[in-house]
């Protein structure tokens, strides 16, 4: 029962980072690989203001979003910049990987950070017979708001039905006059201040550290893969079905559970390709 | 076409021709080429070696102002100095560096410079390149390092098939001495942690324990030492967690954790240590840690609250009362504005010290042959107290367990509780 | 005689090029033909890698993957096994790469456009996971398979650092001629025809999925190839070589070079090779950042690379009748 609750707690986890890489890769088509710099960016944010400078913990999270809000749009402009092709989007992408990997070694040392120590969120909630710890309580806690923000935009307002539809048929979108570009800038912000919100209530869990990018960045292509991109449902499911089964395979054999992860995704694929919310991309 | 196909044989023609041209010229001129890839020894030992049997009834008398005067002798510096573990290198670099100033960077009548590669701990080949350069082009004699043990599996046949000795100074594994051309201080990894073990049993009366460690060489060696002296003085391990390579969830190590045991001995870099034990204590969970190595500084300093009163087992510890750790950590701080050396300075420290010795002992002489044999159960006043290497290379010291305190100052620290001598 | 000359000064200056590899050791330092070698290696496995990525339009991120398969191959046979024959070893690579790379193709293939992309990756750091576990794939204690020499031709000759390199050299020069054959050959008209107009060619009766199978398992071989010169050259080989840092380094050597022509991918092998080497002798810390600088500066620049070829093109008069003919 215990396993089920840490796999639920990963989970959480899990969908945060991945929302952010789902929605920029679904609603706009751009393969940002960096999106796992953006989540170390929002740790080390978090950390300096809510651990170096002590100030409140969501306080710290909100200066993360804010910070990665606008990474995202630079990230943005630097991704219009360049032509459309995988190519030079991978270049770039890598690019900033390196960059920022680097930067951050430069400006918080090369040492990791450890999981942040926030005495409110300490100690553990028993729930019946399964002990969760307070910190990834809160992380689940922020990981359903989100979802119910995301699901909220992509299907109750103006905004998410012009995304679907640009998904959809780009052209037909721009020729009813539909300001496009506009809602590229708004998905890159949105989805990077996402990423910044997962690198901070992550480091809960995570810490920050310089590796980073790279290893998020494999997390939250698995739970795009399964989930797929077309819906924000599809990435929950995703996220929790990845979380329960890491639990539960470390808990019986631990020393291959890292590649049933990457099984898990070449079923996936072999069985259904565009993943669980099954839009073609 | 045929004159597409015409062109296509000339091209061939030629270069096949410039192919077994080049290929026989290289052959012909290899000798004076550079230098080829399996040689063997520098050209210092020719020297070393005169001067050695020279001096060598000096060396007998115990005498090292006796050693003639002979060649530079080169020690390598490989250790991490960017990358995640690049704070290594910078530590171990200040220790060496004062160990060798106290010498007056002399030692067997050869004057010692170093040189510094960086230890890249993610990519072994790259390493492996730059102390290829190390040895091969900058004439290095001496390799002190390096700090990880892939990395020293990794380094060690290169080493061995160049006869260039190798001085560790945070351990390594048992296989790297002996036939190899390691130095091992402060012990093999399989027998550094064992008095954890003993004191576990016969001190604190525990019967059964769980052990926690990463899954490579490392964790096992160390776990190792400790199970099989628990076990040689009668107590059962009941339970052993291995963490796989990578992992970043630390949770579901402290939510599997056998209760029931008397304690959990564990190892895990500093970062993971941290991680686990906030869950450990997220959860309420009472069962007692041991925790080989204690938990270093600066991540120390950060959580040190959440272990406090536990035991652990340091090789090093600034606390420890002898000679040699007493003149080490006053100059130490007078010369860092009264900062407080770690064990990666203080064993590269002493590692300098040692190959000093061993330099005077044998008049310069820095093959591995004549190192082993000028070290051989010759006593070495350390910063750990009286300690030796043995015939193989395996340094023998003493230990010290520890309890979790905090100085008046505020500062965590690790208080030593009992040593154990001839520990290796 | 004007066009006598135009059609020889190609391969002549080919010639040129490659005559002047083969010298290049005797003014180089042993470490520096070290370099020149692991560059040549990065050449090819570049190049291999672009018989899927530019012919095909298969942007695999995972192509270290087979790098590591043939790397390992070569390794584990070696180091466990005994096996000292370079031919064997080479044999033995090649197959075990063309396994993998099938394999890899079957899965990946059933992603399309970014997917694809998103899901090589994926696989290519699981085959590095399971390197990083698996403890048949460790050798002594660490982390990866270490003690690899250099083999036997069988020649009784003895290595150094400049005849290795021009081992070497002769193996890529094979490989570029082998590559160049293939793009040529119906069989690339045909690849590259699945890139350009999908539709188009399954109208035509070509079965699309089989020749991009084809590309990913020809180009995976090569790549295999190159991972086992690699291991050679550098005496071990480790999950990193494999991993996902190394697959997009891959990558940036194509699209750096330029993914599609010619030898651009094989140059930006070398190109990136050593821009990494020297960019860590001039500043070891910072080193990433002035390459990720490069790179971004690069993606940026690329904008107007497509121009920049076509004025350069309409200069020389080439491409549609040198296919041709």
């Amino acid at each position: 029962m215990q396993v089920i609750a840490n796999g639920l707690a990963l989970g959480a986890v899990l969908f945060l980072i991945g929302s952010g890489l789902a929605l920029l890769l679904g609603a706009v088509g751009v393969l940002n690989l960096a999106h796992g710099a953006v989540y170390m960016a929002g740790a080390y944010v978090t950390w300096t203001f809510g651990m170096l400078m002590g100030w409140p913990f969501p306080l710290a999270v909100g200066m993360a979003a804010v910070a990665c809000a606008v990474l995202g749009l630079v990230f943005e402009r630097l991704f219009r910049l360049v032509p459309r092709s995988p190519n030079e989007q991978i270049l770039l992408s890598f690019g900033l990987i390196y960059i920022m990997a680097n930067v951050a070694q430069w400006i918080w040392g090369p040492v990791a950070k450890p999981p942040f120590d926030v005495s409110w969120l300490a100690g553990s909630v028993q729930l019946g017979v399964v002990a969760i710890p307070v910190g990834r309580l809160a992380i689940a806690v922020v990981g359903f708001g989100i979802a119910v923000l995301l699901w909220y935009v992509q299907d109750k307002t103006r905004i998410g039905a012009i995304v679907r539809a640009g998904m959809d048929d780009a052209t037909m979108t721009r020729a009813l006059g539909i300001n496009l570009n506009l809602v590229v800038v708004a998905v890159f912000v949105l989805g990077s201040a996402v990423a910044g919100i997962a690198g901070g209530v992550g480091g809960l869990v995570l810490g920050a550290s310089s590796d980073q990018p790279m290893q998020i960045l494999l997390l939250a292509l698995i739970v795009v893969v399964v989930g797929g991109v077309g819906s924000v449902s599809g990435t929950i499911v995703a996220a929790l079905l990845i979380g329960l089964l890491d639990s539960v395979s470390r808990f019986l054999f631990p020393d291959m559970a890292v590649v049933v992860l990457y099984a898990l995704m070449v079923a996936v694929l072999v069985i259904r390709p565009t993943g669980i919310s099954g839009r073609a991309s | 076409m045929t004159s597409r196909k015409v062109r296509q044989r000339r091209i061939g023609a030629i270069i096949s021709t410039a192919a077994v041209v080049s290929l026989t010229a290289a052959c012909a001129t290899s000798a004076t080429d550079s230098a080829p890839a399996a040689s063997s020894a520098p050209a210092a030992t020719a020297a070393a070696s005169s001067a050695a049997s020279a001096a060598s009834s000096a060396a007998a008398s115990g005498s090292a102002q006796a050693c003639a005067p002979g060649d530079d002798l080169t020690v390598g510096l490989l250790t991490p100095m960017t990358g995640f573990a690049a704070n290594y290198g910078p530590e171990a670099a200040a220790g060496l560096q004062q160990a060798l100033d106290e010498a007056g960077s002399t030692a067997g009548g050869r004057k010692i410079t170093v040189i510094t590669a960086d230890e890249d701990v993610t990519d072994p080949s790259q390493t492996l390149e730059r102390l290829k350069q190390m040895v091969e082009s900058d004439g290095a004699d001496v390799i002190v390092g390096p700090i990880f043990g892939s990395t020293q599996q990794a380094v060690a046949a290169y080493l061995k098939q160049q006869n260039v000795p190798m001085f560790t100074m945070l351990g390594g594994g048992e296989n790297l001495a002996g036939e190899g051309t390691g130095f091992l201080w402060p012990a093999a990894d399989n027998r550094t942690a064992a008095p954890l073990g003993t004191y576990a049993a016969e001190d604190l009366g525990y019967k059964k324990i769980a052990t926690l460690a990463p899954d490579y060489a490392y964790g096992h060696d160390a776990i190792d030492g400790i199970t099989k002296a628990f076990e040689a003085a009668g107590g059962t391990v009941a339970q052993q967690q291995w963490v796989p390579l990578g992992t970043t969830d630390m949770l579901q190590y402290a939510t599997k954790l056998d209760q029931s045991v008397d304690a959990l001995a564990m190892w895990l870099v500093p970062s993971d240590a941290a991680a686990f034990i906030k869950e450990y204590r997220n959860l309420g969970i009472k069962v007692p840690l041991l925790l080989f190595q204690g938990i270093f500084d600066p991540t120390y300093q950060e959580m040190g609250d959440q272990v406090q009163g536990e035991i652990g087992l340091n090789e090093y510890n600034h606390l420890l009362d002898n000679p040699a750790n007493a003149a080490f950590t006053e100059a130490y701080a007078a010369a860092n504005d009264g900062a407080i050396p770690n064990q990666t300075t203080a064993f590269a420290y002493q590692v300098g010290r040692n190959i000093v010795t061993a330099l005077d002992a044998d008049c310069g002489d820095a093959t591995t042959q004549g190192l082993r044999t000028a070290l051989a159960d010759l006593p070495l006043d350390t910063v750990i107290g009286a300690a030796h290497y043995n015939a193989d290379g395996m340094a023998v010291s003493n230990r010290v367990v520890v309890k979790a305190t905090k100085g008046a100052d505020g500062r965590y620290e690790w208080e030593p509780v009992k040593t154990y001598e001839n520990v290796g | 005689m004007n066009k006598d000359w135009g059609r020889v000064r190609r391969p002549l200056t080919i010639v040129i090029v490659i005559a002047g590899g083969f010298l290049l050791p005797f003014l180089l330092t042993t470490q520096q033909q070290s370099l020149a070698t692991r560059a040549l290696i990065f050449g090819m496995a570049a190049a291999s890698l672009d018989l899927a990525y530019g012919q095909a339009g298969l942007y695999s991120l995972g192509n270290a993957a087979l790098f590591g398969v043939g790397g390992y191959t070569v390794g584990i046979l070696m180091v466990r096994n005994g096996i000292e024959s370079f031919w064997i070893l080479i044999a033995a690579a090649i197959v075990g790469a063309a396994l993998a790379s099938a394999i890899f193709g079957l899965i990946a293939l059933r992603a399309r456009g970014l997917y694809f992309i998103l899901v090589t990756l994926a696989l290519g750091q699981m085959v590095a996971n399971t390197a990083q576990q698996w403890s048949f794939l460790k050798t002594s204690y660490s982390e990866s398979v270490t003690g690899i020499y250099l083999p036997a031709l069988g020649l009784g000759e003895k290595w150094t650092n400049g005849t290795f390199y021009q081992f070497v050299l002769v193996i890529a020069v094979l490989m570029m001629v082998v590559i160049r054959r293939i793009v040529t050959s119906p069989l690339g008209s045909a690849i590259r025809g699945t890139r350009e107009n999908e539709v188009r060619m399954a109208v035509l009766g070509y079965n699309v999925w089989r020749y991009r199978l084809m590309a990913l398992v020809l180009s995976g071989t090569l790549t295999g190839v190159a991972g086992a010169l690699f291991a050679f050259q550098a005496g071990l080989i480790a999950p990193t070589n494999v991993g996902v840092a190394a697959s997009g380094l891959l990558a940036l050597m194509v699209i750096i070079g330029g993914s599609g022509t010619r030898y651009g991918a094989f140059i930006g092998g070398i190109i990136v090779t050593l821009l990494t080497y020297y960019a860590s002798q001039w500043n070891e810390q910072r080193a990433p950042l002035i390459i990720g600088v490069i790179f971004v500066v690069t993606a940026l620049v690329n904008r107007y690379r497509g121009r920049l070829v076509e004025v350069v093109r309409s200069m020389r008069h080439r491409e549609v009748s040198d296919v041709a003919a």
